[in-house]
């Protein structure tokens, strides 16, 4: 990616993110959080991660934002206002920040693997083909043929080839956030006792959906 | 032929009649007496059975076993030692068992004093049939705890317990010593303590493997000094010596047939049992057999003297027993072991005949003991008087009866080995010891009554009481005659008092009798009666009170005992005392107030200061999180370079 | 020239702006929106890993699946932190972090 792109896009993610600690109003934090990961995205695209950028979009800004919209809109908050900001602890975040950026700098400027640029990872995509060998796909074989690099079947291929069994529990994971999700939310109804069932997500495999939901107590 | 049984059965069956009278006294009451009396009589019997059986070591139980370095045994050493010591130690203890059951008659406590005499009598035969020097040890201790008990039987007094206290303690002290001799035996021998194996030791020179005594004697002659010195400590503290002897007088607050039976025939005569059975260890060092017979002379001598001034029976009578063992310590120490432990067993009979004596005059008289209150008691009394006076006789020196020929034979030996000096001052202890006797039974038995109140109610005693009176005046009379070659025989000891005292290979196997000795004794005897004859017949008081006031600084020293007492008070005052404030402050300021306060306020002053680290706050939760990240990289990026 | 070593300063510097609004922001939501730059700036380190990592001609996509993975559980965590949120305001009426300060030692 051209060094200028870099620089910008960088620029802007950087930005926005500072933009999101620093203002008051929490609608401009999560707007600008996304404006955030727009910019994550454009680097990820820049790296030849097309599928992950995407996703990035389409989850992160697209979804979860949104979410945090929602909610911010549900429980009708207001900026902060009239209160005189702590100093104290601004400034110790932001020595905080610094110096964990410090930090990062010493390190990396003895890392020399990380001094490599573009030009020494070149892909070669149809040399790859004769590394895959004999498990090739034919969909694959033929995009690398052509000399483009076909991100998200390569993608897939690794996922579904390789970490199959991630991919199921991961989506056991959601399944169960969103059963905790859904009892998280109830409202108490006046006269309901605690249910004997464990409240929840991180209970495996328990369906209270078939059975009505005992009332949480919101934590005292 | 094998048989452990009967030195089992002496050993063990006073035990267990003490562990019956423990567990079942409340049901047993008075019965208790019979038990313990019936256990001594069958004690009395198996040792008269032991008498004619061989010499053999039994080995009984098997105490401690850590290896073979680190072994205590339970066990049986019958020699003529023990066979003579076991008969004399049952014999007159199976006659206080029945003289106590008529004294004890009106006492409440009945069974705890027959259990403590049972517990008594089982450790005294374990010290005489004890074959290691560990095993008489725990005896030894073990006697000290049951004359404990029995000094301080009547505890409701303060003086008894008092007494009690006295005994224990001082006892202890000598104990300290015995232990640290029976330490450095321990070393000098590897391990080996039994009394065979050191007496080879030491005659032959071989004995065990890595320290041979032989070696310990050319290489630390005065490791063999100290060790003879540290026993004679135990010997010290058990037999009254002087400076040990401050307890034996005040032992007599006990019961009389206690009196009888631990302070004058048997317990006070473990030490000179004992001295006797480590005679290989005084002959090895001559210094220290010098040493014993000094402190033996010494103590003869000044309790002779303090028993002039004495206004009590049974203190006269405790003093009397100081001068004797004196005596018998004297002999052991010039190693003269048969004549030592003839004087022994013929003390044995004619002190407990006088202390039982005593006894009975006590119980008549009601608990009277000082002779202010007492005289012409002899026409009340005429067999307690008769007996007596017998044991007077004996005590005193006068021929033919026991005591005579035993500290006749001592005298001759004295002379033999330390000169006339030394002669005459015991020969004049001798007469001390005639004089006060005389003084004793005069003032007690003679004369006008002092208090006719307590005269008229004196009365003889029962036949429970009278009759071991009369067995051991027999004795006192006849049991001096056994020294003669022919009459041993005829009792069926062919080597006639060799035989029945000491090991053959010691000593002459015939006694001569050196005439001119034995009339010099009597002659002194005789003085000595005369004298206190002259000094208190007829009541008279004015003689006595003469003397007093020719030497009054000679007379408030013998009064007061020669301030041993209260040089020890004082000790104790100001050294013990003195040093327990020290020890108190440290304990307080440093221990308590420091280590233990101290630490608990550290800890409160510490959690009230950290407990501000609980914030209950998310944001200073975060904070520390993301500090602890950061840290954590500094101290990574400072460790890698 | 873009080193690796540019992108990760970039995802050193997204990290630490999110903790920095960790540590100083008050409102509960702006935190967890800071987690969620924290994760993102994550996720960016791996994929330039990924891209830099060169086997066989291609980039080495076993990050990019950790990128995935990540992504699905930010998610989902993020679903239901936002309802545990919403359980905690209906308890405090407050999105305060102060008000949640019943652990107080």
């Amino acid at each position: 990616m051209p060094s200028l792109l870099f620089y910008f896009f960088a620029l802007v993610t950087l930005l926005f993110g500072v933009l999101v600690i620093a203002s008051k109003n929490p609608v401009t934090s999560a707007l600008s959080l996304a404006m955030c990961f727009v910019g994550l995205a454009a680097l990820f695209i820049g790296l030849d991660a097309y599928f992950i950028g995407t996703i990035q979009v389409l989850v992160y800004a697209g979804a979860v934002m949104v979410l945090f919209l929602f909610i911010i809109m549900l429980l009708d908050i207001r900026a902060e206002e009239g209160r005189k900001p702590n100093y104290a602890a601004i400034i110790g975040g932001a020595a905080l920040a610094v110096v964990l950026v410090l930090q990062v700098a010493v390190i990396l400027r003895g890392f020399d693997a990380g001094k490599k640029t573009g030009e020494d990872a070149v892909l070669k995509p149809q040399e790859a083909v004769a590394a895959m060998g004999a498990k090739a796909l034919p969909t694959i074989t033929n995009d690398l043929n052509r000399g483009t690099l076909p991100d998200t079947k390569l993608m897939g291929l690794q996922l579904f080839r390789h970490y199959s069994f991630h991919l199921q529990i991961v989506g056991l994971l959601l399944l169960v956030g969103t059963v905790g999700v859904v009892v998280l939310s109830k409202k108490e109804k006046a006269g309901r006792t605690e249910g004997d069932s464990p409240s929840g997500g991180g209970s495996e495999g328990e369906s209270p959906s078939l059975r009505s939901a005992p009332a949480i107590r919101p934590s005292r | 032929m094998e048989q452990p049984m009967i030195p089992l059965i002496v050993l063990m069956l006073p035990l267990l009649s003490a562990l019956i009278i423990l567990l079942l006294h409340r049901s047993l009451g008075g019965a208790s007496a019979l038990i313990s009396i019936g256990s001594s009589l069958i004690c009395l019997v198996a040792s008269i059975a032991l008498l004619g059986s061989p010499d053999k070591t039994y080995p009984l139980f098997t105490f401690i076993h850590f290896s073979d370095a680190l072994n205590f045994n339970i066990g049986a050493l019958i020699n003529q030692q023990s066979k003579g010591m076991l008969f004399v130690v049952t014999f007159v203890g199976f006659l206080v068992h029945l003289y106590s059951h008529g004294y004890m008659k009106d006492d409440a406590a009945r069974p705890r004093y027959f259990g403590s005499l049972s517990m008594f009598m089982f450790s005294m035969t374990g010290i005489v049939l004890a074959d290691n020097l560990a095993m008489m040890f725990i005896f030894w201790e073990l006697v000290g705890l049951s004359s404990y008990l029995l000094i301080g039987h009547w505890f409701q007094k303060p003086s008894a317990c008092n007494a009690a206290n006295k005994a224990f303690m001082t006892n202890r002290i000598g104990d300290f010593g015995f232990m640290i001799g029976i330490l450095l035996l321990f070393s000098m021998n590897a391990g080996d303590l039994s009394f065979e194996g050191l007496k080879s030791s030491f005659t032959n020179g071989g004995g065990a493997a890595d320290w041979p005594v032989k070696h310990v004697r050319d290489a630390y002659p005065w490791m063999i000094t100290a060790a003879a010195l540290c026993i004679f400590m135990g010997a010290v503290g058990k037999s009254a010596q002087v400076p040990l002897h401050v307890w034996l007088p005040d032992a007599m607050e006990g019961p009389t047939p206690v009196s009888a039976l631990i302070h004058a025939a048997t317990m006070v005569a473990a030490g000179v049992y004992m001295l006797v059975r480590c005679s290989f260890l005084i002959a090895a060092s001559p210094f220290a057999g010098d040493v014993i017979t000094a402190v033996g002379a010494v103590t003869a001598l000044l309790a002779a003297l303090m028993a002039t001034q004495q206004n009590d029976i049974k203190r006269i009578l405790a003093y009397s027993t100081l001068s004797q063992l004196g005596y018998m310590i004297m002999a052991v120490g010039m190693g003269a072991n048969a004549e030592g432990m003839f004087h022994l067993y013929t003390h044995a009979f004619f002190k407990a005949l006088l202390f039982l004596g005593s006894g009975s005059v006590i119980h008549a008289t009601h608990h009277n003991q000082e002779m202010d209150k007492l005289g012409g008691l002899w026409k009340k009394m005429p067999i307690t008087g008769t007996t007596f006076f017998i044991g007077s006789l004996a005590l005193a020196g006068i021929p033919p009866l026991a005591g005579f020929w035993s500290k006749d034979e001592i005298l001759v030996t004295l002379d033999k080995s330390w000169g006339a000096w030394a002669l005459l001052l015991l020969g004049f202890a001798a007469v001390m010891t005639a004089f006060y006797t005389t003084r004793l039974f005069i003032r007690t038995f003679m004369g006008k009554p002092m208090d006719q109140d307590v005269y008229d109610h004196t009365h003889e005693s029962g036949f429970v009481m009278t009759g071991p009176l009369i067995f051991l005046a027999l004795l006192a009379i006849f049991s001096g005659f056994i020294i003669f070659h022919d009459v041993g025989t005829a009792l069926g000891f062919p080597g006639g008092i060799t035989e029945f005292i000491f090991l053959p290979e010691e000593g002459p196997h015939k006694y001569h009798i050196d005439w001119a000795f034995a009339a010099a004794s009597l002659g002194i005897g005789i003085v000595g009666v005369f004298a206190g004859a002259f000094m208190y017949w007829g009541n008279r008081k004015d003689r006595s009170t003469q003397l007093a006031t020719w030497n009054p600084g000679l007379y408030q020293l013998i009064k007061n005992k020669f301030y041993f007492d209260d040089l020890y008070q004082a000790g104790i005052d100001r050294g013990v005392l003195g040093f327990s404030y020290i020890v108190s402050w440290f304990d307080r300021y440093v221990v308590n107030d420091t280590g233990i306060d101290g630490s608990a306020q550290v800890t409160g002053f510490s959690g009230g200061v950290l407990k501000h680290l609980q914030t209950g706050r998310v944001p200073n939760y975060a904070m520390a999180i993301a500090l602890g990240v950061v840290g954590l990289a500094i101290a990574g990026l400072v460790v890698r370079g | 020239m873009i080193t690796l070593n540019h992108y990760l300063m970039v995802s050193a510097a997204l990290f630490a702006i999110g903790l920095a609004g960790v540590v100083v922001r008050r409102n509960i939501l702006i935190v967890f929106m800071c987690l969620e730059m924290m994760l993102s700036a994550g996720n960016l380190a791996l994929v330039a890993f990924s891209r830099f990592r060169v086997t066989d001609g291609l980039p080495d996509y076993s990050a990019q699946a950790l990128v995935f993975f990540t992504i699905t559980v930010a998610a989902a965590e993020v679903a239901v932190g936002l309802a545990i949120i919403v359980a905690l305001y209906r308890a405090k009426h407050s999105v305060d972090v102060e008000a949640a300060s019943k652990m107080q030692g």
